[in-house]
This record gives C-alpha cells, sequence and structure tokens, in this order.
C-alpha cells in the first residue's frame, strides 16, 4: 500500500511535463500500481499520459484493457479515436459514454458534433447544435452562421461523373471553374486533332496517338474534380469546425 | 539483504508482465533504472537477458544481439540468449558471424544441439552451400516435435533450389528481337509483354504511315520512328535485365522462407 502510495505521487507529479521519458516513467509507474493492485483507475491514469504526449494508439491500446465500463473510459476511447480521424468508432464509443451516463453531457455533445462534421455530415452536425443549443451556449443564429441550413457537401462521385459527361463540368461543380475550363479545352483540342488527323488521312496517327490522349486525359479530368471536390469539403469542414469551437469558447 | 532480493523478484515479476502485455518500451525504461543500481552478476544477465529480449520484439536488432551477448554462460538464460542473438545476426546479414559462433558451440541440453544443427542448416541455405547443408541436416536427431516440422519445411526449400530452372539472358533477348514483349513472356510476365508488344506496335504503325503519307524526312516519321526505335532497344534490354530481376526475386524470396523457417522453432521454444 505504502509503495503503492510512493508510485502514486512520484506518477502524479510526471503527469503534467511532455519529456518521452517523464511519460515513459508516469506510465510505468501507474501500471506497475495496476499490477500490484488490480485497479483499473491506474490503467486509466496510464491512458492519460500517453494522450498528453498525442499517442493515442498507445493510449487506446492501454484504455482496451479495462474492464470496468465508466463514462471517462469511453469518453476516453471516444476522444482518442477523434483524434486518429476514426470516426465511426469515436461515435460509437460517444453512444457507449452516453448510455452509461443516461444523458448527453456538454463534451459528449461536442465530440460528436465534431466527428459529424469531420464525416461530412454537416446537416445532422446543424440539428445537434440546434437541439443542444442552450447547453453549448449559442443561440439559432449563431447556428446559421456556423453551418448555414444550405451549405452541403459536394458529391465526390457526382464531380467524377460530370466530367464523365462534359469534360470540365466536374471541376466547376467542385468549385474551379477556371480549372474546368482548361480541362475541357484540353480536351476539346484532342478531338480537334483527331478529326483533323482523319481528315488527312492519318488514321493510325488519329487513332492510336490522338484517341489514346483523349482518354488519357478524359479519366484523368473525371479523377480530378473528384479529388478537387474532396478538398473543398475538407476545406468547409475545417472552416465549420473552427467556427464552431470559437462560438463554444 | 533479503529485502533487496525480494525486491528485485518482484521487478522481474512486473518485468515479466510488460513483457506479456508487449509494454516493451516501458520494459527497456524499467531495466536502464534497475541497470544503475544492480551490480550482482546474476542479476545483470537477467537485466541483459530482457534488455535483449525487448529490444528482439522491437525488432531493434543490434542493441538486441548487444544486450544477448552481455548474458553470461554461467545465466539459465544464456542458451536461448546465445542462439536468438545468432539468428538475429543471420537475419541482419552477417551469416558468417553467425556460422562461426554456432559451430564453435556446445549446450548441454539435447533439443539445443538439434536447434543448433537446424539453424546451421538454415545458414547453410542462406549462403547456398548444399553439401554442408546435406551433412548438418544429416545429424538431426530428429525426436524433437518443436522442429521435426521446420526441418521438413527447410528439406523443402532445399529441394525448390534443385528444381529451380535459371533463365536464359541470351534467349530473353534474342526473342525480344524477334518479336517485342516475346522475352517477357518467356520470363512469365505475360502482362507485361503484352503491353510492350502493343505500345511497340502502336508506335510501329504510325512510323509507317508517316513515312507512306510525308516520306523519310517528315517530321511525323521522324518523331514516331524515334520513338519505335527506343521502345524496341529498351525492350530487348529491358528482357535481359528481366532476368537478372528473376533471379534476385527468387533469391529473395528463398532467404526470406529460409529465414521464417529458422525463426519459427525459436518462437515455438522460447515464447
Amino acid at each position: 500500500m505504502c509503495l503503492s502510495g510512493c508510485f502514486l505521487t512520484k506518477a502524479q507529479s510526471q503527469d503534467f511535463t511532455t519529456g518521452n521519458d517523464t511519460v515513459l516513467a508516469a506510465a510505468l509507474a501507474y501500471e506497475r500500481m495496476y499490477f500490484e493492485s488490480g485497479n483499473d483507475s491506474f490503467l486509466l491514469r496510464k491512458a492519460y499520459s500517453y494522450k498528453q504526449t498525442g499517442n493515442y494508439t498507445e493510449e487506446l491500446r492501454v484504455l482496451a484493457r479495462i474492464n470496468n465500463p465508466t463514462f471517462d473510459l469511453y469518453y476516453e476511447k471516444a476522444l482518442a479515436y477523434f483524434f486518429l480521424e476514426e470516426y465511426e468508432s469515436c461515435q460509437q464509443e460517444l453512444l457507449r459514454a452516453q448510455y452509461i451516463q443516461g444523458e448527453s453531457t456538454k463534451n459528449v455533445v461536442i465530440l460528436r458534433i465534431l466527428s459529424l462534421i469531420a464525416t461530412r455530415k454537416w446537416g445532422e452536425a446543424r440539428q445537434e447544435m440546434l437541439t443542444h443549443n442552450e447547453m453549448l451556449g449559442i443561440s439559432a443564429e449563431e447556428v446559421d452562421r456556423i453551418v448555414p441550413a444550405k451549405v452541403k457537401p459536394k458529391n465526390t462521385q457526382r464531380a467524377y461523373n460530370l466530367s464523365l459527361w462534359m469534360p470540365g463540368t466536374g471541376q466547376m461543380y467542385a468549385g474551379h471553374f477556371g480549372k474546368g475550363m482548361v480541362s475541357g479545352g484540353i480536351q476539346a483540342g484532342l478531338v480537334g486533332f483527331n478529326l483533323y488527323s482523319f481528315v488527312k488521312g492519318y488514321y493510325f496517327t488519329g487513332t492510336l496517338s490522338g484517341v489514346a490522349l483523349f482518354y488519357t486525359f478524359y479519366l484523368g479530368g473525371a479523377r480530378y474534380a473528384m479529388n478537387l471536390s474532396e478538398m473543398n469539403n475538407e476545406k468547409k469542414g475545417n472552416q465549420i469546425s473552427e467556427r464552431f469551437i470559437g462560438y463554444i469558447k | 539483504m533479503y529485502a533487496r532480493a525480494q525486491s528485485f523478484e518482484q521487478d522481474m515479476a512486473f518485468l515479466q508482465h510488460l513483457k506479456e502485455i508487449s509494454a516493451y518500451d516501458e520494459g527497456l525504461f524499467l531495466i536502464g533504472q534497475l541497470q544503475e543500481n544492480t551490480f550482482a552478476p546474476g542479476r545483470r544477465d537477467t537485466l541483459n537477458f530482457y534488455k535483449g529480449k525487448f529490444n528482439y520484439y522491437k525488432k531493434n536488432l543490434a542493441v538486441s544481439i548487444a544486450s544477448f551477448d552481455q548474458v553470461s554462460s554461467l545465466s539459465p538464460f544464456w542458451p536461448e540468449a546465445f542462439i536468438v542473438a545468432r539468428f538475429q545476426q543471420a537475419y541482419s546479414g552477417d551469416h558468417q558471424q553467425a556460422y562461426d559462433q554456432l559451430i564453435r558451440q556446445d549446450f548441454d541440453e539435447a533439443i539445443f544441439s538439434e536447434l543448433k544443427l537446424f539453424e546451421l542448416a538454415g545458414i547453410d541455405l542462406l549462403n547456398r552451400d548444399f553439401d554442408s547443408y546435406s551433412k548438418h541436416a544429416a545429424q538431426y536427431a530428429g525426436n524433437f516435435h518443436q522442429l521435426s516440422a521446420s526441418q521438413k519445411r527447410l528439406d523443402d526449400v532445399a529441394g525448390l533450389f534443385a528444381t529451380n530452372k535459371s533463365k536464359s539472358p541470351l534467349l530473353a533477348g534474342v526473342l525480344s528481337t524477334v518479336l517485342p514483349g516475346a522475352g517477357k513472356f518467356y520470363l512469365g510476365r505475360v502482362g507485361e509483354g503484352a503491353m510492350t508488344l502493343i505500345t511497340t506496335g502502336i508506335f510501329g504503325v504510325q512510323a509507317w504511315e508517316g513515312y507512306q503519307k510525308d516520306g523519310i524526312n517528315s517530321a511525323r516519321f521522324i518523331i514516331f520512328a524515334s520513338l519505335f526505335s527506343g521502345t524496341y532497344i529498351a525492350n530487348i534490354w529491358g528482357s535481359v535485365l528481366g532476368v537478372k530481376i528473376l533471379r534476385n526475386e527468387f533469391n529473395d524470396q528463398m532467404n526470406e522462407t529460409i529465414l521464417v523457417t529458422m525463426h519459427v522453432p525459436i518462437r515455438l521454444l522460447f515464447d
């Protein structure tokens, strides 16, 4: 018991420092207390040590060894999954945390909204903000400023399909009019080159070089449109998250 | 004095616990702390053994080998430390050092002697010394279930060397000269051969079209004929080089299989 007390003091004093060795020392001290007492709460503290250095994978590995289900356990798991960008797992752990608690706490709601924004479910995030606006301390007008009702993520598959239907339009849909014009122009030029080759009797050149180049640019342009719309979604998602965090501060 | 002994035993139990939960960084940190205050040779051996073991799990081979080699032959951990260190040397590519140290060493326990023979046979295959392999394999007692499957597997690998027919770079080059891509077909790379045939053909017919319509001095002919020639020559060279690449791939694959096979009984006996 005394030994555990000594380790506890040592670990606590080392909790709020950042050096790797210090974190290892704290983690080791908590592991030893768990080893000697079998008390799960030491594992939770050990997980906090790894969280402080941003080692969320190791944090999750420690949390996975805890058998006693508590709100803190599930919330910490959700947080770690969020930082590892595993949003589905994050939301599952939040549901467990909410089940244990019997209701949504402010931290759970905030994390759920952030994970919904990250997974492009902006409409659901907006609804969640409106449902819990009193808890979060934001008004309906402020929610409108954070996520306007009309803001929707670009459909990446639609951008791809549009570019297949009419080269360049996928990029325009993704919000890049100029890039769409350039892409459409290049592909129109290649079609012109094909036609010119056929008219002048260069059938092999028209078929093999012209068509091959057109096909390459055609598919490449469609994939580029898809990437552009994904980048656009990421940028908008980050902006929404930043506005949300700004308001709840 | 009694209290210290108790404490060291508790530390070792905790170290074993860290091993079981795969907390190797924490284990190494603890060993580092314990080494500062541990002076009894037997205990230092134990700590060096665990340091070697944890670094082995973390694939820090050089540190692991150095730590294992500091375990004295008086330690009960020594046979494991010695054999795992030699395997890691072979794994790092230092076959000769691993072989020389293994062959000089005798073990009291029959199973370690059998494991020594098995590891030596594995190193023989890594060195492609088939005569030495046969001599070592012939000395197997063959009555240890932890090794028997791996011994059979290593024998199968040795058989693969005998049945593997190497390809001729000359034939691959000649075939590619006659028909672009044919050298790749010969090497078993059908997709690559087909792509070469199509690409060379595409440039070839466009060069022919340029020649027919605009003559030998036309830019169209010069561009496509250059592309055709470049692709044609590069394909011949690629087929010749492909034989060497194929050999390297075969050798790498065999070495990987041999090392994995050498590792299996070590995991079975010591984990």
